[in-house]
């Protein structure tokens, strides 16, 4: 799945935060997206999985114009298409690591918890399934983070400082587990990080502050 | 895994607050569901055993209340008698079809004993759907001819008495079973099918027989007399012109019954409006657990409006809740109020004779519940708007 984004321009409060003439990401593509602090990296993954809607500009995934969806309607291209991972991994407490994983299907309407299942065998974790997130490691709640962006099937995966909260070993598996199962399932990963380790292990890196002219 | 598994882990979370709030919920609608019961089982008992009597008549002392409490309900005392030549005038008054003497003022275990006639069984339909007494005949009229058998006369025992054919039983003198035993001995040949009357506890005895017990004389008069008339306007005109007499008074038992609760209509409104008020701030409490947990539950929104969530659906999650708690305290009140009927439509039963049910619904319990889930939906309106207005990407944001 291809991602163009033409003349986008996202402000917070009258400060420019985004400002893309250009930018066109070709299907399968693993990049780094980067940037000093404030260069709007999340933001940048917030329009491409339209989070949020840009100032201006728009944005084409595989020939569907986001930007001229509605919001619900972009919930569901959300829920169809994206899956996130987050640098503090965000799992929901108090739900097991296979419910965790079967959340990210809910809302795509395609609850499979065979698949669910086979995804936490996938990241290695096919034993803890039912166990709740605060019983379980830093980097193997990384792992179902994973597991439940992955759930979807989603085209574009979306990966925001995913080793910020992990120590280098652990982050280097969580790279290597990232571009592996994206590689294997044909998504398309945008991985934030501005650790010089996480951009090395990519051949495409993407410097926002550069692309916004800052 | 669905909006409702959400729902269910949300409430788990908070477990203590939950069920304290589901708690508050079911003791305001247990006490609204049992008084609605008991208020209209009570007046429905008393306005069916007043039916079949249209006018009592009894001596002018008596208030009216007293006099079909007495006569009707088999409640209170029996404070004194009326002339038997009043009961003769009356069974030959034109406007009557029919007089039923009866003479009360003993008891056995509790039970009332009635001195009648068998008229008092043909005469009067005991329920407003016509229904009249059953029993086997010729044991009506075998123990309403007050024969004595083997040494011992014989009665008729209602459905609730605690009597059954061949016991034998000595009447005491006074409504509580408290006073001396009498030395005459009844032996008990038929059992009434229940009527869901008074009289299911009370002991029919011939009155003849009635009069035989040591210091009962038929001198002395009865306590009072059942009326029917022959209907149209004669029953108004007949009571009062009995009510001119200086030794007696006439009272129809269903007027007497209206007013009666009528006037105590009140206490049962005090309880209904204690109870919606426990129920209100029940529904209050549960808006404020859930506001207050709005602002830990930022993230989680945030996490499944960015897994693709809608603004609609975690709307309804949070009505959701609000209604779960709600429904599972209306569910929990009703179970508890019908045993809170059952209670204490046991005692009232004991104490008055009319049957109280405590698994029949009234149809104002669905209005309860519909208005308890209305309350939740309101409790978790507010709670539920501010999750709808949530931003994806401030929930997420490190500081939230």
């Amino acid at each position: 799945m291809s991602i163009v984004l033409e003349g986008v321009r996202k402000s917070f409060r009258g400060t420019p935060v985004i400002s893309i003439d250009k930018l066109d990401i070709p299907k399968s593509a693993q990049w780094i997206i980067t940037g000093a602090s404030g260069s709007g990296k999340t933001t940048f993954l917030n329009l491409v999985s339209g989070i949020l809607a840009p100032d201006a500009g728009s944005i084409t995934v595989s020939g569907t114009e986001i930007t001229r969806l509605g919001e619900a309607d972009r919930d569901r291209f959300r829920a169809r298409s994206i899956g996130i991972v987050f640098q503090t991994f965000n799992l929901l407490q108090g739900f097991t690591a296979l419910e965790n994983v079967l959340l990210g299907m809910l809302f795509a309407d395609k609850v499979d918890p065979d698949r669910a299942d086979a995804l936490l065998d996938r990241v290695g974790l096919k034993d803890k399934r039912g166990q709740n997130p605060d019983t379980l490691s830093v980097g193997q709640q990384q792992r179902v983070a994973i597991a439940r962006a992955l759930a979807n099937k989603p085209e574009i995966l979306l990966a925001d400082e995913p080793t910020g909260n992990l120590d280098p070993k652990t982050g280097e598996s969580i790279i290597g587990l990232l571009k592996e199962v994206c590689r294997e399932n044909g998504t398309t990963l945008l991985c934030v990080t501005h650790q010089p380790q996480v951009m090395q292990s990519f051949k495409d890196v993407t410097d926002l502050s550069c692309l916004s002219g800052r | 895994m669905s909006l409702w598994k959400i729902v269910l882990k949300n409430i788990r979370q908070r477990r203590l607050s939950s069920t304290l709030t589901a708690a508050s919920i079911a003791i305001g609608v247990a006490i609204v569901i049992a008084v609605l019961a008991l208020r209209a089982q009570t007046q429905e008992g008393f306005r069916q055993s007043a039916f079949g009597y249209e006018l009592v008549v009894g001596p002018k002392r008596l208030g009216a209340l007293q006099l079909v409490l007495n006569t009707v309900y088999h409640m209170e005392t029996s404070p004194g008698n009326i002339p038997w030549s009043r009961y003769r005038e009356l069974e030959a008054h034109k406007a009557v079809a029919a007089a039923v003497p009866i003479s009360v003022g003993d008891s056995f275990r509790g039970a009332r004993i009635v001195g009648t006639t068998p008229q008092f069984f043909t005469a009067f339909n005991y329920a407003v759907d016509g229904a009249c007494f059953r029993f086997d005949p010729d044991r009506l009229e075998q123990a309403m001819a007050g024969k004595e058998a083997e040494g011992a006369f014989e009665a008729v025992a209602g459905a609730r008495s605690g009597l059954r054919i061949g016991d034998t039983f000595r009447p005491s003198h006074g409504v509580d079973a408290t006073g001396d035993a009498h030395a005459e001995k009844w032996t008990v040949v038929g059992v009434m099918a229940p009527t869901g009357t008074p009289n299911d506890r009370a002991i029919f005895i011939n009155l003849d027989s009635f009069y035989e017990i040591r210091d009962h004389r038929q001198s002395s008069g009865i306590s009072a007399v059942i009326v029917k008339t022959k209907g149209g306007s004669s029953a108004d005109r007949l009571q009062y012109d009995l009510n001119q007499l200086p030794d007696v008074m006439a009272a129809s038992p269903a007027a007497v019954m209206a007013e009666f609760f009528g006037k105590f209509d009140w206490i049962p409104l005090l309880f209904l409006a204690i109870a919606s008020l426990v129920v209100v701030m029940a529904g209050v409490s549960i808006f404020v657990a859930i506001y207050n947990s709005m602002s830990e539950r930022r993230r989680p929104i945030a996490i499944l409006r960015a897994l693709g969530a809608r603004r609609s659906s975690v709307l309804a999650i949070i009505l959701m809740e609000s209604l779960a708690l709600c429904a599972a305290g209306a569910v929990g009140g009703l179970l508890l109020g019908h045993l809170l009927t059952a209670v204490a439509g046991a005692a009232l039963s004991a104490r008055s004779g009319i049957p109280m049910s405590a698994v029949a619904l009234a149809p104002e319990e669905f209005a309860v519940l519909g208005g308890v889930l209305l309350l939740g939906a309101l409790a978790g309106l507010l709670p539920a708007l501010q999750a709808y207005r949530t931003d994806i990407a401030d929930g997420l944001s490190p500081s939230s």
